[in-house]
């Protein structure tokens, strides 16, 4: 059925589908997730954050539709849903949906095939499919990424971090449809978060200079450590919907307007000055 | 691209094939009164060196008649006894690879195909026994030589801006050159030439050729050049912070570097069997 759509359809949008992922846990993939598919919906693109975490789903939570949530991404693989059920729609932006990943079963049931078929299915009807990764390079990983046409890989100004996105970004040019198929390459998009600038001028942290030079792939922007994201995430508002602006949320936004090919300059990379003084010694 | 290995059922081991260097016992006459004294002489010579190495026994110098009169038992006994331990034949005759197998060795092919660039054997060496670290088909002297020839190959060469590309120079071995960063996790070989990085090799990845590594970008993860046992392989790169380094077999773990050379533009070499690491020039990505 789906596949009669697919021919039927073709002439329909095709949305493009973007990954996000890091390797390490704990850095920011499902708020990034979250601010990044919020951010294009306000954009005006029609947009999907799938939640790929089986058996540890947060997105919802940031999302705060954790209590909307009836079907689920594998229900719709395994046939005892719609898909139009499992898609959850945000109350605050129109265009924005989200299909949560399924907390109960096991990460094996994340058939290839069958997450395949719904990327393809949402493609016909949205403009970009976000995809949230879970940590780590087991399968749910490497299905989250499989489909990708874009990457965000995020990492943390932290060396740990910066070498499993090594390693993911490695597996992103071997290990997706576009490697498999000899297409164009994943697109990938260097996303650093909880990024310090104070600390990385005291050497506590790595230089958003020193990953984009390791990780050599294009440098999209950086999240300032900042406390609204974890008040955004606590009540359940993606950073870029909060009612009050808010650093981190200008920065994905920043993102957000580079990603869809317009310049906007680096924001937060730079310490505040501290006084006058300062900047007379400085330069 | 790289063998990342799949996450596939678990299982609990893995069956990989792997180049690995190995001792060669080439044997040129089969006379127990000659072999066994000088084989014994030798050995004891070294015997800290040779203590517990797996051995190869090379009888493609012998003819079947010769081969027949070798007792492949006590050979294998005597060499134990010499402190090193043999693992299998290679080139023994077709008539004489049942007796090979009964004495609790491997059989290995003959490796006639892959020597066919040998240098014509010294004629001066009248021993009968010669140990020696085998060596990828030796052109090691004449590639040494000249070791401009296949940039000069490349050059002329369309800019080739794919992954992996193998010129063949001539009688040199293949060159192989990879344009992309080599990321955490991957493995680039150059089986038997030199290898050549336009890019970085980051922490986490690991780089081996049977000749050569050159890396245009920074080393942070492992290189391993002469991985066949050639002591003339060299390694150079732009910006020198490995995780290990080594040249044929003989290795250096970062924490043990000099802290004057880390960062720097380095060659390592092999002198006097241990590395040596030679500060060629700075460079800064950043300019």
């Amino acid at each position: 059925m789906i596949e009669q759509n697919l021919t039927e359809e073709s002439e329909q949008k095709s949305a493009r589908v973007i990954v996000v992922t890091s390797g390490k846990g704990g850095v920011g993939k499902t708020t990034t997730s979250a601010a990044f598919a919020a951010g294009l919906a306000v954009r005006g693109y029609k947009t999907v954050v799938i939640d790929f975490d089986v058996g540890l789903r947060n997105l919802d939570l940031i999302m705060g539709c954790e209590r909307r949530v009836v079907y689920d991404l594998l229900n719709v693989i395994h046939g005892e849903g719609s898909l139009n059920q499992a898609l959850i729609k945000d109350k605050r932006v129109s265009n924005l949906f989200i299909l949560p990943a399924s907390q109960t079963r096991d990460k094996d049931a994340l058939s290839m095939d069958g997450v395949g078929e719904v990327i393809a299915t949402l493609q016909q009807s949205f403009d970009f499919i976000v995809c949230d990764s879970p940590a780590g390079i087991e399968k749910g990983a490497m299905t989250a990424m499989y489909f990708a046409d874009e990457a965000l890989v995020v990492t943390n100004p932290e060396i740990s971090s910066v070498r499993d996105s090594d390693r993911i970004i490695g597996m992103l040019a071997s290990k997706t449809r576009r490697a498999e198929q000899d297409l164009e390459p994943v697109k990938e998009h260097l996303v650093i978060t909880r990024y310090d600038p104070l600390r990385v001028d005291k050497g506590d942290m790595l230089s958003a200079d020193d990953i984009h030079e390791i990780l050599a792939i294009p440098f999209l922007g950086v999240v300032p450590e900042s406390k609204w994201v974890l008040a955004a995430s606590n009540s359940g508002i993606p950073v870029t919907l909060t009612e009050e602006e808010s650093d981190a949320g200008e920065a994905y936004f920043d993102m957000v307007d580079r990603f869809l090919g317009q310049e906007r300059p680096f924001r937060f990379l730079d310490a505040p000055r501290r006084s006058i003084f300062s900047r007379l010694f400085r330069t | 691209m790289n063998p990342i290995s799949p996450a596939n059922k678990t299982s609990v081991f893995e069956l990989k094939g792997s180049v690995i260097t190995i001792l060669v016992l080439h044997i040129k006459e089969t006379d127990a009164d000659s072999l066994y004294p000088q084989l014994e002489k030798k050995m004891n010579q070294a015997r800290s060196f040779f203590k517990s190495a797996p051995l190869l026994i090379d009888l493609s110098a012998v003819d079947e008649e010769q081969q027949a009169a070798l007792d492949f038992k006590y050979l294998s006994h005597k060499l134990r006894s010499l402190g090193v331990v043999p693992v299998g034949v290679r080139g023994s005759a077709a008539g004489q690879k049942e007796r090979v197998l009964l004495a609790g060795l491997g059989l290995l092919p003959d490796i006639k195909t892959e020597r066919t660039f040998d240098p014509p054997a010294d004629p001066e060496t009248l021993e009968t026994v010669s140990v020696k670290e085998e060596k990828p088909p030796e052109p090691v002297a004449p590639e040494e030589e000249k070791l401009p020839a296949p940039v000069a190959e490349k050059e002329e060469k369309p800019p080739e801006p794919s992954e992996t590309v193998t010129s063949q120079a001539g009688k040199t071995a293949p060159t192989k050159i990879v344009a992309l960063p080599v990321r955490s996790g991957q493995q680039v070989f150059a089986p038997e030439g030199d290898l050549i990085i336009l890019s970085s090799v980051n922490a986490g990845a690991e780089v081996l050729a049977a000749g050569n590594i050159h890396i245009y970008g920074a080393l942070r993860g492992r290189a391993l050049a002469g991985i066949h046992g050639d002591t003339t392989a060299r390694i150079f790169s732009l910006q020198c912070n490995p995780e290990l380094v080594a040249v044929a077999g003989e290795y250096v773990v970062n924490e043990l570097l000099d802290e004057r050379i880390i960062n720097q533009s380095v060659m390592v070499s092999l002198e006097n069997g241990s590395l040596k690491f030679d500060v060629v020039g700075s460079f800064n990505p950043a300019s």
